[in-house]
């Protein structure tokens, strides 16, 4: 799937049609450029709605990511949940 | 749980980043707003925002599916909000959102609300009400209806007789072109 920041836009308002939802959900997962389009307009979706919206957004969303990817209380993997259940745990 | 909300947090709960982090994007402003009508406080909102997300990812195997996924982060941004003023010895801003505990702990504060005292920044507001204002009618007219109303793309459509296609992209159109206008708040601060 391409880029399609018109289909992002409905992501945000769970507007996709069951069909493309998986696909669009895909792409999101492994294109930084729509992401970031999506935080963008998550953040107007939320000065429309709530009439508030945090500054930077994008740094918000790094700066949660970096304590999440250094975070030693993280969900176990995959990998560590087989290991766990190898031990009978 | 809308489908998107399902795949992402069941492969988060397995340990893919990557999932958290759209998800993160996804309602970061969702919870910054509900941390902002609690507290009122703009500097601590980002903060707490971050806390809440981050107590969610340690959260993750716990939540159930038979929720949404929305309700459960708000439930743990409005706890978080609610441990903050509880810390701080305030009581919240906003009597919508729910706070029976914070009642309990400081009754006497909530005669002081001042819901609309920092919602929003006023420079931002006015620059947000500006570029709602120049967007032309057709485009505003479908994204009130989506945002401040809250209908649906079909109900758009059926009350403005036009496809569900140009629904949708009015709306994209519209968002962008607010994003544009408000570029220098989405922008790292310099
Ligand atoms: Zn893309």
């Amino acid at each position: 799937m391409s880029c399609n920041p018109e289909l992002v836009s409905a992501f945000l308002d769970n507007e996709l049609d069951t069909v493309i939802v998986g696909a669009v959900t895909e792409h999101l997962l492994s294109c930084d450029e729509c992401v970031q389009t999506m935080t963008k307009l998550a953040a107007v979706k939320a000065v429309m709605s709530d009439k508030f919206m945090v500054h930077d957004p994008e740094g918000l969303t790094l700066s949660v990511m970096n304590v999440v990817t250094n975070d030693r209380t993280a969900p176990p993997s995959n990998g560590m949940m087989s290991f766990l259940k190898k031990l009978g745990i | 749980m809308g489908d998107s909300d399902h795949i992402l947090v069941d492969r988060a709960a397995k340990g893919d980043q990557k999932a958290f982090e759209v998800l993160v994007r996804q309602y970061q402003g969702k919870v910054a707003a509900v941390i902002a009508r609690l507290i009122g406080d703009s500097d601590r909102v980002r903060d707490l925002t971050q806390e809440t997300f981050i107590k969610a990812y340690r959260a993750l195997h716990s939540f159930r599916g038979d929720a949404a996924f929305y309700t459960w982060l708000y439930r743990i941004a409005t706890n978080t909000a609610k441990n903050h003023l509880i810390a701080s010895h305030r009581a919240p801003l906003d009597n919508d959102v729910e706070m029976d505990d914070v009642d309990q702990v400081a009754p006497q504060l909530r005669d002081n609300d001042t819901p609309e005292k920092i919602v929003l920044q006023d420079e931002l507001l006015k620059n947000f009400e500006q570029a709602l204002a120049a967007l032309p009618e057709s485009m505003k007219t479908v994204i009130v209806l989506r945002d401040v109303h809250g209908h649906s793309y079909e109900e758009i459509a059926r009350l403005l007789q036009c496809p569900i296609g140009t629904v949708r992209s009015r709306i994209y159109r519209a968002r962008q072109e607010i994003a544009n206008r408000l570029k220098h708040y989405l922008r790292p601060v310099s």
